[in-house]
């Protein structure tokens, strides 16, 4: 039985940022990505899944690109929860479910909830989802125990970002850029302030996602939040094929120590 | 019967809502609360109805179509959105829009556009308000209705190839989507269909609805009766509902959507939605929607790129549901058909999109007599000439 992700941010609160990478589940196969997720294990303290879909409108053309490819290869809801079951088993980490909600609408929301808890899956990010969009969704997360992490935006106003941080359980995912998914050259200016004011009215852990590309974006997060998540960067890697346990190492690496005050 | 709808959720029953990234919440609230002021601005009403009458031409007419209706032994009316300024009804929409954009402070505007009309109607509205405008459209579109992306281009907007995906209409919702929350303090993304996110749905059906309203004035005149039938193509459905918004509280009034049968449903070709799928979500609404086994949504076909959309407007969805319009297809072959029927016996060369509801007067004909029938001519077939030229000489040989 994986860990909560409660229960992972308890353990290094005051200590250091979480790391959280994103990998495409299916690419460049199921049995090749479940391997290297689980090779990865050492470096990270949640995971990310994106389950790949059709028609991802808040991707940018690195994930656009490797979900297509990971969808040539026809995986059922069924094989994904099979191997997220696996993952959650052999790395005791905490799994998160990134997809998009026709995704789960077409298994059945209850269905879908309850499967996924039984294969370790602890929270769920569906990125074309407000918090008041679906409330069977909201009920069903609740009753079978699946964190609701909503995202967040620099644009997000004050009663907003009170209503979001009410709503969203696991952690607040707090995304580094106003647009979608991709690879950046620097980290948005105003963030970190951002953050901060967010982090002023709530104690549930504040992660930034979006843009993070390179392990000196890692280091520069990772001082002001409670956690970091890395996709497009690492999916780019598995689509190059190029050595990407070295590369999530680097960025694990690259979370700094926080200073105790 | 009482109809009220939307919810304020944005909900026709189950279908429709804010399905919705975060980024957008800001945009959608701002819109929602400026639409409602405006819809009680007097001014704005004034300002809209000078456009519409003095740029676009309206009322458009309610043409008895003599020989059409001697051949099916019906009274078969057109009414005649090809008429309007660009060439479509998706001007109604687009000039309400822009004024609402400009109220908004927004400077940019970005639409997403199938057969090239909704781009066109976008492109002119920006041009006579001086606003930036970037249309979305897919690669086989671009190809298929070269004509309407030199109009875009002449009228100042950039035209933004999609090779992503069908490279067709959903695939440009896409990456205007992409594009929108990308750039949402600044930008207006004007929706051509009563589809999409809470309030589109509503606010497009606003700016439509006079389509029925004219028609119900001027079928009194003629007539002094409501119609019968009122038949129209559905792919998001905008055409579609302002023609039949008016007369939704006439139950006596049998309202037809006809969806794009493509190649027909054996094949799998096709884009009919309400005929051959099931509910689902897509671009910011529940629906009905045609997707496979793991959610993911199904390549659709149609001779006609502005029904080429595995999707269909949420009020659609309710209005099927309720039994209150009744949906139906017709196959390109038939399509094609119509089209030269029409252009031959009339003297009117419609749009393939429009084409489809009179591809279903045959229908109408087999079981009634002398029955009222308004068929939406929703566009003109300029547009089309060349393809369907393409695809007549690949018959032939």
């Amino acid at each position: 039985m994986s860990e909560t992700i409660e229960s992972v941010f308890n353990k290094i609160k005051g200590k250091r940022a979480a790391f959280i990478p994103y990998f495409v589940l299916g690419l460049p196969d199921l049995k090749k990505s479940v391997e290297l997720i689980i090779e990865c294990k050492d470096y990270y303290d949640i995971v990310e899944l994106g389950i790949p879909f059709s028609d991802p409108v808040a991707d940018g053309s690195t994930i656009q690109e490797a979900t297509l490819k990971a969808l040539e290869n026809k995986i059922t809801m069924k094989e994904f929860f099979k191997a997220a079951k696996e993952i959650s088993d052999k790395t005791g980490k905490p799994v998160v479910f990134m997809l998009y909600f026709n995704q789960v609408f077409s298994y059945g929301i209850k269905n879908f909830m309850k499967k996924a808890s039984a294969c370790g899956v602890k929270g769920i990010i569906v990125p074309d989802l407000l918090p008041e969009s679906d409330e069977e969704f909201n009920r069903y997360a609740k009753r079978y125990g699946i964190n609701q992490i909503f995202l967040m935006t620099t644009l997000s106003k004050e009663n907003r970002i009170e209503n979001l941080i009410n709503l969203t359980s696991g952690f607040i995912y707090l995304t580094a850029l106003t647009g979608i998914t991709g690879e950046r050259k620097d980290v948005q200016k105003g963030l970190e302030k951002f953050a901060h004011k967010v982090k002023d009215k709530t104690d549930k852990p504040v992660c930034v996602g979006f843009g993070i590309s390179e392990p000196a974006h890692v280091k520069q997060v990772s001082g002001f939040a409670d956690g970091v998540i890395v996709g497009s960067a690492i999916v780019r890697r598995v689509l190059a094929n190029q050595d990407v346990v070295s590369f999530v190492k680097e960025l694990s690496d690259a979370v700094v120590d926080k200073v105790s005050k | 019967m009482k109809y009220n709808l939307p919810d304020k959720n944005g909900f026709f029953g189950q279908f429709g809502g804010v399905y919705a990234p975060e980024l957008l919440y800001n945009n959608l609230v701002q819109l929602k609360e400026t639409f409602n002021k405006a819809k009680r601005d007097k001014k704005f009403r004034k300002e809209l109805d000078y456009y519409l009458t003095q740029y676009t031409g309206r009322p458009s007419p309610l043409y008895f179509a003599q020989r059409l209706s001697k051949k099916y032994n019906l009274k078969i009316y057109l009414k005649r959105e090809d008429l309007n300024h660009t060439g479509s009804h998706k001007i109604n929409n687009t000039l309400g829009q822009i004024l609402l954009a400009k109220k908004m402070g927004k400077t940019r505007i970005i639409a997403e556009t199938g057969a090239g009309q909704h781009g066109v109607a976008t492109a002119t509205a920006c041009a006579l308000m001086g606003l930036e405008c970037e249309i979305y459209m897919g690669a086989e579109d671009i190809r298929r209705q070269e004509l309407n992306v030199f109009r875009m281009n002449l009228l100042g907007a950039k035209v933004n190839k999609v090779e992503k995906g069908s490279k067709t209409l959903k695939d440009a919702m896409n990456e205007a989507i992409r594009d929108w929350v990308s750039t949402a303090e600044t930008t207006h993304y004007l929706i051509g269909s009563v589809a999409g996110f809470h309030p589109f749905p509503e606010l497009v059906r606003y700016f439509q609805k006079i389509i029925g309203e004219e028609t119900k004035r001027q079928l009194k005149k003629a007539e002094g009766k409501l119609p019968d039938y009122c038949v129209a193509c559905v792919g998001g459905g905008s055409n579609a509902i302002g023609l039949f918004y008016d007369f939704i509280k006439n139950k006596r009034v049998k309202l037809i959507g006809v969806e794009a049968g493509g190649a027909g449903k054996k094949t799998g070709q096709h884009a009919a939605p309400l005929c051959y799928g099931q509910v689902g979500v897509l671009h910011g609404a529940k629906s009905y929607l045609l997707y496979d086994k793991q959610g993911n949504i199904s390549d659709v076909h149609s001779i006609s790129a502005g029904l080429d959309y595995p999707g269909v407007g949420p009020e659609h969805s309710y209005l099927h549901e309720i039994g209150r319009a009744k949906y139906v297809n017709v196959t390109d072959d038939q399509v094609l058909d119509a089209f030269r029927e029409l252009s031959e016996l009339e003297g009117i060369i419609p749009a393939l999109e429009s084409s489809h509801a009179l591809a279903y007067i045959p229908y109408i004909a087999k079981k009634e007599k002398r029955k009222v029938v308004v068929v939406n001519i929703s566009g003109r077939g300029d547009k089309d000439v060349n393809e369907v030229k393409r695809i007549m000489q690949g018959k032939s040989k």
